[in-house]
């Protein structure tokens, strides 16, 4: 195993386990309260729900494009399913917060249903892999550039259209009592990120050769 | 024809029965200042927020693991098998 993955995940449980302390020095927001703690883990799985999304749907375009290699393959599988993770995180603590800021769980509004339309997407794309059966690498690599797609649509769908989601212009107003335990908190996931992007294609890699070894016996 | 006119005037007929059974509201009231309110506590939304979110990804750290090591158990055997 890459020594990187261990000393990420390490890196990562020790950012994490530090956030709490952080997050509750934080000062409470204005009218929110406590309740607005949550866009500490809201917000960096948010940001690499489309990270991954952009990793996959790029790693796809690779992969058709130039010659089909399996490296750009295994990269698109992991970041699907990491966007997968991160997407639920951000679907699942996202209406946690709305329901005490908003008043309801969930409101059909262009950023909750592009964001829900996109995870579903990335659900999609590991349904077509795993089912698919042989030469289902090419459609679900389809499958990602369209995911890759939306992310646009997803991060501006706030300025475009009315919406109850803050808009993308909180980050930059934010002050340091609030903009430290976020970046912290965003460092600490993308660490995690990085270790769980390399452990999911670790699995790809060792399942190839597995693949390979068993044809040789065969053979 | 008259079928047509006679089957619109029956769907007419049925709709203004479902509306006359809706029941109006009375009027509006006045805001009560001691009408109980819907106070939902932030603290456990906060909680089950972080705890789910720690729990998914430490979950699936550890199914990756199980994954990377079974795999390689797996591949350490058949090339020992091959030799």
């Amino acid at each position: 195993m890459p020594r990187a993955i261990p000393l990420f995940l390490i890196v990562a449980a020790a950012m994490l386990a530090a956030s709490p302390f952080l997050i509750d020095a934080a000062p409470p927001e204005a009218t929110m309260g406590l309740v607005q703690k949550i866009f500490y883990v809201h917000l960096p799985s948010a940001i690499l729900f489309l990270v991954a999304a952009l990793i996959c749907g790029g790693s796809s375009a690779v992969y058709l494009a130039g010659g089909r290699k399996p490296g750009a393959d295994r990269a698109a599988v992991a970041a699907a399913e990491l966007a997968i993770i991160f997407g639920l995180i951000t679907i699942v603590t996202g209406p946690l917060w709305g329901r005490k800021a908003w008043g309801v769980w969930w409101a059909w509004e262009p950023r909750l249903t592009s964001t829900l339309v996109m995870w579903l997407l990335f659900g999609a794309y590991s349904l077509v892999r795993r089912f698919g059966g042989p030469g289902s690498e090419l459609l679900s690599a389809g499958v990602g550039m369209f995911g890759m797609a939306l992310v646009p649509f997803v991060y501006w769908s706030v300025n475009f259209w009315r919406t109850l989601h803050p808009k993308t212009t909180v980050l930059p107003t934010l002050p340091a009592s609030m903009g430290l335990p976020l970046w912290w908190s965003f460092v600490a996931f993308t660490f995690l990120f990085m270790a769980l992007m390399g452990l999911r294609m670790r699995v790809e890699r060792l399942r190839a050769a597995v693949d390979d070894a068993f044809a040789d016996a065969e053979g | 024809m008259i079928k047509r006119i006679a089957t619109t005037c029956g769907l007419l007929a049925l709709s203004w029965t479902v509306a006359a059974q809706q029941t109006a509201p009375d009027g509006f009231k006045p805001f009560d200042e001691n009408a109980p309110r819907e106070t939902l506590p932030a603290a456990p939304l906060v909680f089950i927020a972080y705890a789910l979110a720690w729990v998914a990804l430490a979950f699936y750290a550890f199914t990756l693991f199980r994954k990377v090591s079974k795999l390689e158990t797996d591949l350490a055997e058949l090339r020992r098998a091959k030799r």
